[in-house]
């Protein structure tokens, strides 16, 4: 049986020319190319394709995103690129090649080799994990990513109210909807604006900007009151955290 | 504080010359008077020597009288009067010098002081005349070396922001993409290789030509832009389109060079490249009485991984036109719902040349 591949480039021609230089490894199929990285997610999640030839530099949602946004599901990336600023990075994220356009057909040649090498191992269970490429980001993110099945969504940070943990998921709560996101929500946290976004309890990481009211019931029985009439509990070290901030 | 004193080498020479100027003046005035060498020398060196001093104050006063700003009659009674007080302050000291003269070591100081005092006044005005000269003279070279030096700065911004457009022009991302594409064709579409190749050559002919040049029309730049997005447009297929409204009695008119390229390349890199359905950039170029106004706008993505900063580019245009045009020239530039719109509006160069 051949092995099933994608290819992910905003690029049209990009596309047509990988598929062209694969047509020479007929144990290789394209059942789908995928124009930017929001399809990648959709098609990855239909199609369950073994190998993903991935582009990194897409409009809004880029390579190292469809990456994380895929987690566990993740095929086995390949990431096709024009520039090698991103290589450190993409090695990072446990991808199993990199490669750089134009393309050397005997640089693509041992990319299948280990293709096949590494679908080979998965069959016996050794199968690495692939892992986001999302190093600790320097400046606080602007926006969060959410899979819901096939489906991304794109959540710029300001519209959410609060963050609520769940196990390993985090609960996204905005104004119309909630969203959910496998992640801790530690690692939220850490990714938001300190400035913005207070852990005001162990489950609950809330908008600042949201806030309504601080009830005070009796010492170290406190509530948070957001915009929306949605009441939360305050514990006595996110009540420093918050006192702090205002 | 008087610039003398900044250097210690300048203060000894002017020191020393003073020097030898107040010898030659008190001997002067020996024979003028007639007396003794020594006691002319213990008389007239001395104050002679403290008039250094007091030619230093007029360096304040030339300073306030700029020689080609103020009146002519203004800077002569200033300056005289100036001359007349400091002399006077100077004649008053001496006598207080005389007094403690006679206190040490008593002769016929009061006397010879007061018959040479005629003598003393003239030399103390031309010496004060010499001070004037002198601060004149040093306040003129300094102002020609600050214009020289203004001129030489403003070339090499000029040159600097010129070498920046060039060197956007021929970036390696640029050259990178060409590439690519071409190597893509080879393998899909071989056929559109020779019109992209040639595109791509005359893209940069004119990048490395007219870099060197001062001014170019406005029909070469647009010509340039359309050679830019024709290579764009095979990467980026229908997710580019472009609109073009263009005054036609524009198109002859002059403007640097290079100018609207760096402007289109970030329509492209902060707009079109970061949208999932592509847009349109919109290029108006209108050419009024005064001014030729060029807006260029183009879609971005409000919800990109990146906050769309000032580029780079755009800066770099900013500073060519501050540095050719000064405030006759403007850019603004305006972000609101997801477009992004920069506005150029040079004086139009021919309105500047027969008014």
């Amino acid at each position: 049986m051949s092995i099933t591949g994608i290819i992910v480039d905003d690029e049209r021609h990009a596309r047509q020319a990988l598929s062209a230089a694969l047509q020479a490894y007929p144990g290789l199929e394209i059942i789908a190319q995928c124009e930017n990285g929001v399809d990648a997610v959709k098609i990855v999640n239909e199609l369950r394709p073994q190998v993903m030839f991935l582009d990194i530099h897409m409009p809004r949602v880029d390579g190292f995103d469809v990456v994380e946004l895929l987690g566990e599901e993740a095929p086995v990336i390949v990431f096709v690129t024009a520039h090698d600023e991103y290589a450190i990075r993409a090695f990072d994220s446990n991808a199993l090649d990199y490669l750089l356009k134009p393309l050397d057909p005997e640089r693509l040649r041992r990319t299948i080799e280990r293709i096949e090498e590494r679908l080979d191992q998965d069959e016996i269970g050794r199968y690495t994990q692939v892992t986001t490429g999302h190093r600790q980001l320097q400046a606080p993110l602007r926006r969060i990513l959410v899979r819901d099945g096939s489906e991304v969504h794109v959540v710029p940070v300001n519209e959410v109210l609060y963050f609520e943990s769940a196990d390993d998921y985090v609960a996204i709560h905005l104004v119309d909807r909630t969203l959910i996101k496998q992640d801790r929500l530690q690692h939220m946290e850490e990714l938001m604006d300190p400035l913005n976004f207070c852990r005001i309890h162990r489950s609950f990481l809330i908008n600042l900007a949201c806030l309504s009211g601080i009830e005070t019931e009796a010492k170290d029985l406190r509530t948070a009151i957001l915009n929306n009439g949605r009441r939360l509990p305050i514990s006595r070290s996110g009540y420093h955290r918050l006192r702090s901030l205002l | 504080m008087h610039p003398i004193f900044a250097q210690g080498r300048n203060l000894l020479a002017a020191g020393g010359l003073w020097l030898a100027l107040s010898a030659i003046a008190s001997h002067l005035l020996y024979l003028l008077q007639g007396t003794e060498p020594h006691v002319a020398a213990a008389l007239y060196s001395p104050l002679l020597f403290l008039f250094f001093f007091f030619g230093l104050s007029n360096y304040y006063i030339c300073l306030e009288l700029p020689i080609r700003q103020t009146p002519f009659l203004r800077l002569i009674a200033t300056q005289l009067i100036a001359n007349a007080t400091t002399v006077l302050l100077w004649l008053v000291c001496g006598s207080v010098y005389v007094w403690f003269l006679n206190r040490i070591y008593p002769d016929h100081w009061e006397k010879l002081y007061r018959s040479s005092i005629m003598s003393l006044s003239s030399i103390g005005a031309l010496l004060y005349c010499f001070w004037i000269l002198a601060h004149y003279l040093f306040l003129m070279a300094r102002q020609h070396e600050a214009i020289e030096r203004e001129a030489l700065e403003k070339k090499l911004l000029i040159n600097e922001t010129e070498l920046q457009a060039i060197k956007a022009t021929i970036h390696p991302h640029f050259l990178y993409n060409s590439l690519n594409t071409v190597a893509n064709l080879a393998l899909t579409e071989p056929g559109k290789i020779h019109n992209l190749c040639l595109q791509i050559s005359e893209f940069l002919r004119y990048s490395v030509s007219y870099s060197r040049k001062a001014s170019a029309t406005v029909g070469d730049e647009l010509v340039h832009i359309q050679n830019y997005l024709g290579i764009e447009r095979e990467r980026f297929g229908t997710r580019l389109h472009t609109v073009f409204d263009v005054d036609e009695q524009a198109r002859e008119e002059p403007m640097p060079p290079l100018l609207l390229f760096p402007l289109i390349e970030n329509s492209i890199k902060h707009g079109i490249d970061t949208l999932l359905e592509g847009g349109t950039i919109t290029v108006r170029i209108r050419c009024g009485a005064e001014h030729l106004d060029i807006q260029i706008e183009n879609p971005f993505d409000e919800l990109g991984k990146k906050q769309g900063g000032s580029s780079i580019g755009l800066e770099s245009v900013a500073k060519r036109i501050q540095a050719q045009y000064g405030k006759e020239g403007r850019v603004t530039c305006t972000r609101q719902d997801g477009m992004f719109r920069v506005m150029l509006s040079l004086p139009r160069q021919r309105a500047l040349q027969n008014p």
